[in-house]
Formats: C-alpha cells, sequence, structure tokens
C-alpha cells in the first residue's frame, strides 16, 4: 500500500533510531546524580530552555484567531494549506507561531552545527500525506 | 548564526585529566567494555567498567580539552548505550554525567545508591525501551474537532460576514472554544492510541506532543519475549488509523524514560 513506500512511515516494524527520535530522551531522561554533576552541560541546558520559552510564549489570542480562521479550511479541498495560510486575514498569527517554532529549532541546531560528520539527520516526521485521494502518488519530496 | 562559542563560554568545567564521563550502569562488566567500544571522543577514549560492590559504572576519560558537548557527543553516548544494552541491561545516564574520579564513581555512585541502582536493573532486566510517535495527517485533527462539532464551524462562517473590528469578541470567544474542541480531540485520540498498547507492555509514559501536528509520543518498556504482542499492536493500530494519522516506530531504545529521575534530590558539591 501507498503509505509503506514512505520511508518515515510505519512499514511492518520499527526503525532503528536516528539521533532526532532519541536526542530529547538522552538529554532529558535517564538517571542523574543531581543536577550539579551535569555541571559540564550548562550551555546545552540553557539553549534548551530558551528554546522551549520561546515556542511557549506564542501569543494566546493570535492562536485563538488562527484557529478561528482554520475552520474555514476544513471543508474547501481545491486549495493548499500554505495558499489558505495566506490568504487568511489572520495569517500573520501563523506566520508568527510558525516564525517562533523556526527560530527555536535554528537555536537547538546551532548546538550542533559545529560538527563535521553532518549524517543529515533532520526532525524525521512522517512525511506528510496528502489529503486522502487513493489513486495519487505520495511523494516525500513533495513539501 | 553560530551559537557554539556560547556554549563553550558558559561551559563552567574544566575537567581534570582524571574526570570520567558515565554512560550507564550494569549489573557486571560486559565482554564488549574491553577496549572495543569508542567512547566519547572516538578511539582515544575507549570505554571501561568501574566495578563497586555487585555493579558496574560504564565510563570513559573526558578527553583534556572538552568544554562543550556537541552533537556529536550526544551521539556518541547513545551508541555506546546501544551496543552495550545488546549484551545485558543497562541503567542509561541522562547525557552529560561527569564525576571527578574513578573513587567518586565508585563511592558516590555505585556504594552509595547501590540499593537503588540494583533494584533499577531488576526492574528492566530482559526489557527494553520502544517508542510509538504519533502525528496528525493534514488538518486531520481539525477534521476531526468539526466532525464531532459542526456548529463551530457555522459560527466562524457567520462571524466571518461580520466586520472583524465589532465581532472581536465574539471570535475570540469562539477562539477558545476551537481550541478546547481540539484540546477534547487530543486526548480523545491520545487515549485511542495508548489503549491497544498497554497489554504486551511492563510500563508505559506518555510525552506530550511537541506541536499541534504531533499527537503523542508513547515510551514503552517491553520484554524482550513480548516484543512480537507489541509490533503486532502497533501494526494494527497505524492501519486503523491510516487515514488520520501517521505511526513512527522506533527502537529498541535504552531505557532513558524509565530511568529518568535523580538519585539526589539536593545537590551536594562534592569538589
Amino acid at each position: 500500500m501507498a503509505l509503506a513506500a514512505s520511508g518515515n512511515r510505519y512499514a511492518g516494524g520499527p526503525s532503528p533510531s536516528g539521533l532526532a527520535d532519541v536526542l530529547d530522551l538522552i538529554l532529558d531522561k535517564g538517571l542523574v546524580i543531581d543536577l550539579y554533576v551535569r555541571v559540564s552541560l550548562v550551555g546545552i541546558e540553557l539553549l534548551t530552555i530558551d528554546a522551549r520559552i520561546v515556542v511557549a510564549s506564542v501569543d494566546t489570542y493570535l492562536r485563538f484567531a488562527e484557529a478561528v480562521g482554520r475552520l474555514n479550511i476544513a471543508d474547501d479541498d481545491k486549495q493548499g494549506l500554505p495558499e489558505l495560510m495566506e490568504n487568511m486575514t489572520s495569517g500573520g498569527a501563523k506566520s508568527k507561531t510558525s516564525g517562533a517554532l523556526d527560530a527555536a529549532k535554528e537555536k537547538i541546531g546551532g548546538i550542533f552545527d559545529d560538527d563535521e560528520d553532518d549524517d543529515g539527520e533532520k526532525e524525521k516526521e512522517p512525511a506528510r500525506k496528502e489529503r486522502p485521494r487513493r489513486s495519487r502518488r505520495r511523494e516525500e519530496s513533495s513539501e | 548564526m553560530r551559537q557554539q562559542t556560547d556554549v563553550a563560554a558558559a561551559a563552567v568545567a574544566e575537567p581534570a585529566a582524571a574526570a570520567v564521563y558515565v554512560y550507564g550502569v550494569t549489573r557486571r562488566a560486559p565482554q564488549t567494555v574491553r577496549g572495543e567500544v569508542a567512547g566519547l571522543s572516538g578511539d582515544h577514549a575507549p570505554v571501561r567498567a568501574i566495578e563497586g560492590g555487585e555493579l558496574t559504572a560504564l565510563v570513559s576519560d573526558v578527553p583534556a580539552d572538552w568544554h562543550a558537548a556537541s552533537r556529536k557527543d550526544v551521539a556518541a553516548h547513545d551508541r555506546v548505550l546501544s551496543e552495550l544494552m545488546r549484551e545485558q541491561t543497562v541503567v542509561p545516564m541522562r547525557f552529560g554525567i561527569v564525576l571527578p574520579s574513578e573513587v567518586a564513581v565508585r563511592e558516590r555512585l555505585l556504594q552509595r545508591h547501590g540499593g537503588e541502582l540494583t533494584a533499577l536493573v531488576d526492574r528492566l532486566e530482559g526489557c527494553e525501551q520502544m517508542s510509538v510517535k504519533a502525528y496528525y495527517e493534514n488538518e486531520a485533527l481539525l477534521r476531526a474537532v468539526l466532525a464531532r462539532r459542526p456548529e463551530l464551524k457555522q459560527r466562524a462562517d457567520e462571524l466571518e460576514k461580520l466586520p472583524v473590528a465589532r465581532t472581536q469578541r465574539e471570535r475570540i470567544a469562539l477562539g477558545q472554544e476551537v481550541a478546547g474542541a481540539i484540546a477534547e480531540q487530543r486526548s480523545l485520540d491520545e487515549r485511542a492510541l495508548v489503549a491497544p498498547l498497554t497489554g504486551p507492555v511492563e510500563e508505559l509514559q506518555v510525552d506530550a506532543g511537541a506541536s499541534e501536528q504531533h499527537l503523542a509520543t508513547v515510551q514503552l518498556l517491553v520484554r524482550r519475549e513480548r516484543r512480537p504482542e507489541l509490533d503486532a499492536a502497533v501494526k494494527r493500530l497505524a492501519d486503523e488509523y491510516s487515514q488520520r494519522i501517521a505511526i513512527r516506530y522506533v527502537g529498541p531504545l535504552p531505557p532513558y524514560s524509565f530511568c529518568a529521575f535523580a538519585l539526589e534530590e539536593e545537590p551536594q558539591p562534592w569538589a
């Protein structure tokens, strides 16, 4: 079936983990003696926390306004999401939100930027599926 | 935009030559530690074992010029633990645990916390962590909300015809209701996701979604011999919800999520 063709999707069994899959576990979970012992990690801690605050502090009203605007797209299959976002009167909400998220990601990404062993790992969200239309081929590169 | 300089500046550790980085704790020294697992800085700091009482800590020397964590170090931490867990049960430390000396590892970790660590190894014996990540497909969340609450869409349509300036309060109120309905739908979906996974596992944790598209990640502690049952349950789940929710199933992992606590509540300077 079509879903199995996509690499990041469930394909009949578990996938080996990439660094992106386990990064938050390695940094946030696991056994600690106490936080003092984690002293060498001060830099990374600050950046992680910082990034979370940026994401969390996106203005509440803008989020609500955005939600209202998005109600219009649910029965409209002709337009793709990005065009609708641009057309919305409250479109600023979405761009501000994703802007903040991108900034946060960039920040986290920056920690690892210096490394030469760039194996190109990205957050492995499963590739977005197009709207359910059986005949259509799903290409990962469509985004 | 380079963050690395800031990271380096913020890192206060100046590890002495004797300092050791701790990956995890096992019951006895695994065969593979005999110089075959490369540690933090590759072959220069192979993983070695420090024994104390009935337990073994897996460590490597902290490279003299090691100031701050990089992606490579984080990957090394996971690689070492993943290799070791193939051989026996490992209690994984969080990334970045550095103790000042071998003696500190023995006394401060293995001896002082021997009881807790032994209990933890027992609890994890024969188990591995698996991870089920669930993501909404394009707008699947909003579609589900509208299917359950069609009146929200009607009210939005009516508001759309009125000037924004005069209906701001109504728009915010509706927005709040939509946000509430979305939260409700997420928790319904989360329950539907978790319920079929509880059977085959010893323990289970739900990590809340990190974005609107990310429904949740379920961390599962499963006995190795029950993995086929879990795999089958995940497959059924993925098939059943394939129109709405994409599943990414990852593992086996060192059981990070099931060792996520501090042995000592109060920081106790040891220097």
